[in-house]
């Protein structure tokens, strides 16, 4: 009896979680308008470089993205500071993967400490700083929340999908460091704003 | 005692080697993960999707297995707990969960092991639907196994569909990837397609699985309990039969008093009789019931002993049996003259007809007399014997089954007909049944003529019987 009863409550609940659920995500996102569609004028230069913060496989879908933009980058998803000569505009593609930093047999507190030394190297010498987050709300943690705090504060310009501004953390940090902020609604809208940063 | 220790003991080891066998799986497949993250890569510069599902299929296969290792051995403990404890299943139910979702949380934290909190415990409460009514036996873990695996595996594809990410399925690091990247290069639709094509066949096969083990089991209780019910049929047939001896002894006893009787009165006649002549005559009566006597013991004791029977014997002694207390039954025997002599055991014969004949007095029937009808002819090469009744007959669909022992359409043991039918044709007889429903039923009995050469000699074989027994 008493399992018959939980079995019951399990269900509805699962059924109005089912209902509720995909209504709710629609109208979070219909309520994302206070972003930029993108810059009104350039802000980097070529050459740029094109690292992670976190070691995610995203990384590689930027540089593929700036290599059908025809924007001359150089790709190092553990790029130092000796990389940084030449290069005028650095974008730090955020989102934390546990497998990816183990494959290049580093710890999250190694890869924090490299992303200070670049962003360090990179406030003295004045470059250009883009941070880019492709990983929605699902990547988000707190280990990719701190890396986003690392690297927006120091950035020019935010590009993200709006799923992983559900929280509104993003438009949070935008508005706290004064960083214009570009939501597209999928991947694929990236180009435009990426472009935009650039040409 | 000491079987139920070995098979606990026999668990208690499958539990630690499937925990073992869940710990180390992580190390085992760390280079996999790499490589699957370098597949997810490769799709991106060639946009190509075929490395996704590639890295999908990798990644569903290993989570499966894991998962399915930490299931089998959670179920292993349960078990031991359910042997030791009486506990409810609610509680047992509860307690692997926890179990489950514990050793699923220490692996993914000890060993960087992507796993889907989701996804394993909507598989863990699938299973448990589909294994709940399931008995426990022997191919139960077996069916686990092979259920398990087919649940974790269907199910692990969800992860890799874009469409159910609102629904919390596929939120670590790899399937993230696959489906950011899916999405990037287009694929997000076929990616969808690819996990449903996984999911419905996987889900639906679990399901067909414990389907057959569940019939299976069924079919080996239905098996177990035939057997049983077997077993005390024959048990129940023996007793019955033993009983039928007894019986057949005191019918015995009882038709050895007729000449105990004779006996008795020729001897008290001897004792007052002056005539010497009637002494002769009085001894020789002795003498015949002496040897009736005989005849009858060592038909019972001797199954193989015949004698040769004048059929007017047997109807005479048939005769005797018929009760006339019943007002509505009406019995008529007919006969032929010059009946040939058959070699039989004669008391058993007698029994045999007796029987057939007492199961056609007890048929019930529909018409205002009981009537029967015995008939004793000269056929070719032999002697019939038909008993006809006016009951309500045979149904055709238990023809087939009036000869088995035990078997009985009306109020009789279900033992006259085959104890008939064994001592006919232990006496080289013939036995068949005719009914019509509503019209009656004719048994016809058949006993073939002894020839003359035949007659001497057993005749002969008869006489050195007698002497030896004597």
């Amino acid at each position: 009896m008493k399992a018959k009863i939980f079995k019951g409550i399990v269900g509805i609940l699962v059924i109005v979680f089912v209902i509720w659920l995909p209504h709710n995500v629609d109208q979070k996102l219909s309520n994302k308008a206070d972003s930029i569609p993108s810059l009104p004028q350039p802000i980097g230069k070529e050459t740029v470089l094109i690292t992670s913060a976190g070691q995610s496989t995203d990384t590689y879908l930027v540089k593929d993205i700036a290599n059908k933009l025809m924007i001359h980058n150089f790709f190092m998803p553990q790029a130092l500071e000796p990389d940084l000569e030449g290069i005028n505009t650095v974008v730090f593609v955020v989102g934390f993967s546990e497998l990816g930093e183990k494959l290049h047999g580093i710890a999250f507190d190694k890869e924090k400490k490299r992303i200070e030394a670049l962003l360090a190297s990179l406030r003295k010498n004045d470059v250009t700083i883009i941070t880019v987050y492709l990983g929605g709300n699902h990547r988000r943690n707190r280990n990719t929340d701190t890396l986003l705090d690392m690297t927006c504060k120091e950035s020019e310009y935010i590009i993200a999908t709006v799923s992983a501004d559900e929280d509104n953390y993003l438009s949070d940090l935008s508005n706290k460091y004064q960083v214009p902020l570009t939501l597209v609604r999928d991947i694929k809208g990236i180009s435009e704003p990426f472009a935009s940063a650039f040409r | 005692m000491i079987e139920k220790m070995s098979i606990k003991n026999k668990y208690v080891l499958y539990a630690v080697g499937l925990s073992i066998a869940s710990l180390a799986f992580p190390l085992f497949v760390e280079n996999i993960w790499f490589d699957i993250i370098v597949k997810i890569r490769e799709a991106v510069i060639k946009g190509d999707s075929g490395h996704l599902i590639i890295s999908s299929a990798y990644s569903s296969i290993i989570s499966a297995v894991l998962s399915s290792l930490i299931f089998l051995s959670s179920a292993m403990a349960i078990n031991l707990v359910r042997k030791n404890n009486n506990w409810s299943s609610f509680t047992l139910l509860m307690l692997l969960t926890a179990i489950f979702v514990v050793v699923n949380g220490f692996v993914a934290k000890v060993y960087s092991f992507p796993w889907e909190p989701v996804t394993v415990l909507t598989s863990l409460a699938f299973i448990i639907i589909l294994v709940r009514k399931n008995p426990i036996n022997s191919t139960y873990f077996i069916q686990l196994a092979v259920v398990s695996v087919q649940v974790f595996f269907a199910f692990q594809w969800l992860n890799i569909m874009p469409i159910f990410s609102m629904y919390y399925f596929g939120l670590s690091d790899i399937p993230v990837s696959i489906k950011i990247t899916g999405s990037y290069i287009n694929s997000a639709p076929m990616l969808n397609f690819i996990g449903f094509s996984f999911f419905l066949p996987f889900a639906f096969a679990a399901v067909i699985t414990t389907i057959l083990f569940r019939s299976y089991a069924q079919n080996i209780s239905i098996v177990r309990e035939n057997y049983k019910k077997e077993r005390e049929l024959q048990l129940m047939k023996s007793k019955v039969i033993e009983n039928r001896i007894y019986q057949e002894i005191n019918l015995l006893a009882h038709d050895l008093k007729t000449p105990l009787v004779t006996i008795r009165g020729l001897n008290s006649l001897l004792a007052m009789s002056k005539d010497i002549s009637k002494i002769e005559v009085y001894s020789q009566r002795i003498e015949g019931a002496v040897e009736k006597m005989n005849e009858m013991v060592s038909s019972f004791l001797y199954g193989s002993s015949r004698q040769l029977v004048n059929p007017e014997e047997l109807i005479n002694y048939i005769r005797a049996q018929i009760p006339t207390e019943d007002d509505k039954l009406t019995i008529e025997i007919h006969y032929d003259k010059d009946l040939p002599k058959v070699l039989v055991n004669k008391v058993r014969v007698v029994r045999a007809i007796i029987n057939i004949l007492e199961n056609a007095i007890v048929a019930p029937y529909r018409h205002q007399f009981k009537n029967i009808v015995i008939e004793v002819r000269v056929v070719e090469k032999g002697l019939r014997i038909s008993i006809c009744d006016n009951g309500i007959g045979i149904a055709p669909a238990e023809m087939s089954r009036i000869w088995e022992i035990g078997y009985s359409t009306g109020k009789t043991s279900g033992l006259g007909l085959p104890f008939a039918k064994q001592i006919i044709e232990e006496n080289d007889g013939k036995i068949d049944i005719e009914s019509e429903v509503n019209k009656g039923t004719v048994v016809t009995v058949f006993f073939p003529e002894m020839r003359e050469a035949e007659h001497s000699e057993a005749v002969r074989r008869n006489e050195d019987e007698d002497h030896r027994h004597l």
